[in-house]
């Protein structure tokens, strides 16, 4: 067995966003040189059996596109050849709109990069002003503009619904500004803060507000009532492809496929084990200069988790879950396992089993959390 | 050798919380050698670290401590301590009794607190000796002469020969022992007498059973002695009998005027209450000693696990805890929405969090607390008389005649300015005024009648809170009285939660209805249907409100395919859920069942 993907972490971005807790520091203090990380990604993936093909490669940040474009470029040669990356791999680059141009977009092409997915989050200037981000509307379409020459036919762009002060028709514009640039996909999150990020914690002061879950479901529910008829399908709770375009990366991560996770706090599966890089630069550096592979601990999942994860990924799909494919992958007859919570979801109308496929039903797709925490042991 | 009476002086300490009762306590053991002043834990009789964290006495104990005065002989001074709340007023009057006189200690800066005095009433009703001692005079905001005067203006005691005192530094300790010997009169028991103890505090030692605290009036207490204790009509045969100097030491006999401990494989502190009198079977005493009556609760509540595999636990901690405080009261009981629990009877408030901090510390239970509740004295149509301390069990109001309610008299004193704040809240608690007197030009005491249940609640932080802190209150229990009071029911999702019912008075129900069913629906997190919850009377809703269903809860971040994060959040959640109580088909958290104590 091989791995099914590869993710590759770049924690470097140029100034930290305001909603943001992922891990990634601004360039200028980062503690390992961004030539020096990418030494580093090279050294460890060479720890890992390269095995059979990958079908995806995907680079995620942090902002991948703040490294100069013939760094990433060698990066992701060398990933791909080291792996032997399948010819039709889908190679995705997440980029922010005001670090790419033409050139820089040609040479990820010439990398062998097929997919860019932008960090766009708004069109309106005041909102990512306030967000902290370091582009405005004019670069989204600048950047798109320059995706669509150098010959990109599979652009995403990442939105963010209800920001401080957003309203329905604030983000309708959004949507619609969004629709008018005729990518092939579209993320929409809405905003969730954890403590730890600076709008977190001026949120936990009563000092910031967002929106609500009643504006937040009504703008979650404006998007599938108006992307659908742009052809844009929602193939998964917080994504929308034209058809085809589907992410293959992440449908990899709900189809809880092997992946190989590169970089410093990437995270990775294999079977019923995950794990997870050391979280602190200077760790996961020491640790790879030592000469050692620097995950911090592997978790075992036991039967009755890992079943739970297949189930409660899967649903998050439009396409839901077989209970035969399951049972064929997991050796668990989910029907039999999980008789009481189906039957109850069901009831509630959270739940629908149609054409033997069990799926979450447009309630239960708002309320995706309240159904999984039915499957944790 | 059994004691001279002559040399031997019983007295207790009437203070305030904080005014420094402990601290003086532990110079007079130190001064006297007891214990050095290495050997020293601070605040040695309170012996609880409840008690230590709380600042407050609760369970007296009595100390014998061995003083040489200037006379040159050595005398035995018993000092009898005494708790200082008002939730344990009867207890405070019972070790009184035990005592030929009291040292009365008042702040220097703070001047005399309503608790005082109310104590200072009852040790002159109990003819003690009263020694005025005027503490912590080191403090830079001390004023003496001040409280020398507030002394004779508001208690009426000759105060020119109070003591002044720093308990902090030591200063007055030597002047406190002296005028203990030569002004407080020695005991007057006869030793041939028939045996006459009085118990003014019982414990219970896991080895020894409970060990009252007694103070001999007449007669010898001895190993072997066959102790009828008259109360409970129960005999026990002495196995020993001893004296705390705070370290135990067994003596062979307790005599006429002495203070001291005997055990005797008692079962239960309950045998052995506080006020009963010890007797010996051979020759009783013809009298009990005055002013015995059995701990009466004043507040219940529900206690119930939130797990319910916890009720066997929680039933066996309750029986411990029960050993060592008669004054606790507990029966089962079962609610619809909470499942199987008890109805716990206490002396009043504070009485009431203690326990349920001991149960949930020293037994490691998780519990759910329902709003307390006074005993109404309920006359049924039928003309029968029930007494109904748990509002579920409160009959329809058909079958009601009338309903009476626990009464007090209060003592607030405060300063002038804030009289009106005061009867403002008298007012909006059912007080009815008495009398006002001015203690100083700017001191006032105020008398009110209130209803009980109306300051088992938040009173006494309202009073503080609006007097900027400067209030004391103290109260007494004196009698039931006819109210217009009805059962206020909550329903949530169409079903009458019993645990949330409460009786009110009718001119409150209204608010009380409104404002409660505000901060359920602000503490019952949304679910998956509207679920409307409801103030009733009888038939009648008198308030409403919908925590709506909830629309939206789902992850929708990748966090770059960090599954784990993804379940740990989900199990976070889960957890969060299991902390509820499932009521039919809603999930209430354990807050709201108290939610009705934060109503102003």
């Amino acid at each position: 067995m091989g791995w099914h993907s590869i993710y590759i972490h770049i924690p470097y971005c140029e100034s930290k966003c305001n909603y943001c807790d992922f891990l990634s520091f601004p360039l200028v203090e980062a503690v390992v040189s961004p030539q020096d990380y990418v030494e580093l990604l090279k050294q460890e993936m060479v720890k890992w059996p390269a095995l059979t093909s990958p079908g995806s490669l995907y680079v995620g940040g942090g902002t991948p596109t703040v490294l100069p474009a013939e760094l990433l470029a060698d990066l992701i040669y060398s990933v791909c050849a080291y792996f032997n990356l399948r010819p039709d791999a889908e190679i995705t680059v997440e980029a922010n709109p005001g670090t790419v141009d033409f050139a820089y977009l040609q040479k990820l092409k010439e990398a062998g990069c097929n997919r860019v997915s932008l960090g766009a989050q708004s069109f309106c200037d005041a909102e990512l002003a306030a967000m902290g981000r370091t582009h405005r509307a004019k670069q989204i379409y600048e950047a798109v503009e320059a995706a669509h020459l150098v010959g990109f036919d599979n652009v995403s762009l990442d939105l963010i619904y209800g920001l401080p002060g957003q309203l329905l028709e604030g983000w309708q514009k959004n949507l619609q500004q969004a629709l008018a640039l005729d990518v092939e996909h579209l993320s929409l999150y809405g905003l969730s803060l954890s403590s730890k990020s600076p709008w977190g914690k001026l949120k936990k002061e009563g000092r910031l507000t967002i929106a609500d879950s009643d504006l937040s479901a009504d703008m979650l529910a404006l998007a599938r009532e108006i992307l659908p008829k742009a052809g844009y399908l929602p193939y998964e709770i917080a994504n929308f492809a034209k058809a085809g375009y589907a992410s293959r990366h992440n449908t990899a991560y709900w189809h809880r496929q092997d992946y190989l996770g590169l970089g410093v706090a990437a995270a990775s599966c294999r079977g019923n084990c995950r794990w997870q890089n050391k979280t602190n630069l200077g760790f996961y550096a020491q640790a790879l200069l030592a000469g050692l592979r620097p995950p911090s601990e592997i978790e075992a999942l036991d039967a009755a988790t890992v079943l739970a994860e297949a189930v409660f990924l899967g649903l998050r799909l439009a396409e839901g879950i077989d209970p035969v494919e399951i049972e064929l992958l997991y050796g668990q007859d989910m029907e039999l396992v999980y008789a009481q919570e189906l039957a109850h979801l069901q009831l509630v109308g959270l739940l629908q089993k149609e054409n033997g496929r069990w799926r979450l039903t447009e309630r239960g797709i708002f309320l995706g959390n309240v159904v999984f925490q039915y499957f944790l042991p | 050798m059994a004691l001279v009476q002559e040399r031997i002086r019983n007295f207790c300490i009437i203070a305030h919380i904080d005014h420094g009762k402990s601290t003086l306590a532990d110079r007079l053991l130190e001064y006297t050698g007891a214990l050095s002043a290495r050997e020293m834990e601070t605040q040695v009789l309170d012996n609880m670290d409840l008690e230590r964290e709380r600042g407050i006495t609760i369970k007296l104990k009595a100390v014998r401590l061995q003083y040489k005065a200037d006379d040159g002989e050595t005398y035995v001074l018993n000092l009898i301590d005494t708790p200082g709340h008002v939730d344990f007023n009867y207890e405070v009057s019972r070790s009184l009794a035990a005592c030929e006189g009291a040292l009365l200690v008042v702040d220097a800066a703070q001047g005399i607190e309503a608790q005082t005095l109310a104590n200072v009433y009852l040790a002159v009703d109990s003819n003690l000796e009263i020694i005025p001692v005027i503490n912590k005079i080191d403090l830079p905001a001390a004023d003496p002469e001040g409280t020398r005067a507030q002394i004779e203006e508001v208690i009426g005691l000759p105060a020119n020969d109070a003591i002044l005192c720093s308990a902090k530094t030591g200063q007055g300790t030597k002047e406190i022992l002296e005028a203990i010997v030569k002004r407080i009169p020695a005991p007057k028991g006869d030793k041939e007498a028939p045996l006459a103890a009085l118990i003014f505090d019982s414990h219970f030692d896991a080895y020894k059973g409970a060990v009252p605290n007694i103070r001999v009036m007449d007669g010898c207490i001895k190993k072997g002695t066959q102790a009828l204790i008259m109360g409970t009509n129960k005999t026990f045969e002495v196995i020993e009998v001893g004296v705390a100097t705070p370290g135990v030491k067994i003596v062979e006999s307790l005599e006429a005027g002495e203070v001291g401990f005997f055990t005797a494989s008692i079962k239960t502190v309950s045998d052995t209450q506080v006020g009963d009198t010890v007797t010996e079977l051979k020759q009783p005493v013809a009298m009990a000693l005055p002013g015995y009556r059995k701990a009466v609760s004043m507040v219940y509540c529900g206690l119930y696990p939130v797990e319910a595999s916890q009720y066997e636990e929680l039933k066996e901690a309750l029986e411990k805890l029960q050993m060592n405080d008669s004054a606790l009261s507990y029966e089962a009981e079962t609610s619809v929405a909470l499942g199987f629990g008890f109805r716990c009877g206490f002396l009043g408030l504070l009485h009431m969090e203690i326990v349920k901090e001991r149960l949930e510390r020293e037994y490691d239970l998780v519990l759910i607390t329902t709003a307390p509740s006074v005993n109404y004295r309920v006359t049924l149509t039928n003309g029968s008389v029930i007494q109904v301390d748990n509002p579920t069990k409160l009959p329809s109001a058909t079958e009601v005649a009338g309903i009476e309610e626990p009464y007090v008299k209060a003592t607030i004193m405060v300063p002038s300015d804030y009289i009106g704040n005061i009867m403002e809240l008298a007012q909006d608690r059912r007080g009815t005024f008495l009398n006002m007197e001015y203690i100083t030009p700017t001191r006032v005491m105020l008398f009110y009648d209130l209803p009980l249940s109306e300051i088992i609640f938040d009173f006494f932080d309202q009073l503080k809170s609006r007097t900027k802190g400067y209030a004391s209150f103290n109260y007494e229990l004196v009698g039931n009285k006819l109210a217009d009071l009805m059962k206020l029911d909550i329903m949530v999702n169409s079903d009458v939660v019993d645990a949330l019912s409460c009786i009110v008075h009718k001119d409150k129900a209204y608010n009380r209805g409104r404002v409660l069913v505000e901060k359920l629906r602000s503490i019952i997190p949304r679910q998956l249907f509207d679920i409307p919850i409801q103030a009733a009377i009888g038939n009648k809703i008198i308030a409403r409100e919908t925590v709506k269903a909830l629309r939206k809860d789902v992850l929708e971040k990748c966090y770059g395919g960090d599954i784990t994060r993804k379940r740990k959040l989900l199990e976070k959640q889960k957890e969060g859920k299991k902390r509820m109580k499932q009521v039919g088909s809603v999930e209430i958290p354990q807050e709201a069942f108290m939610a009705v104590l934060e109503i102003k």
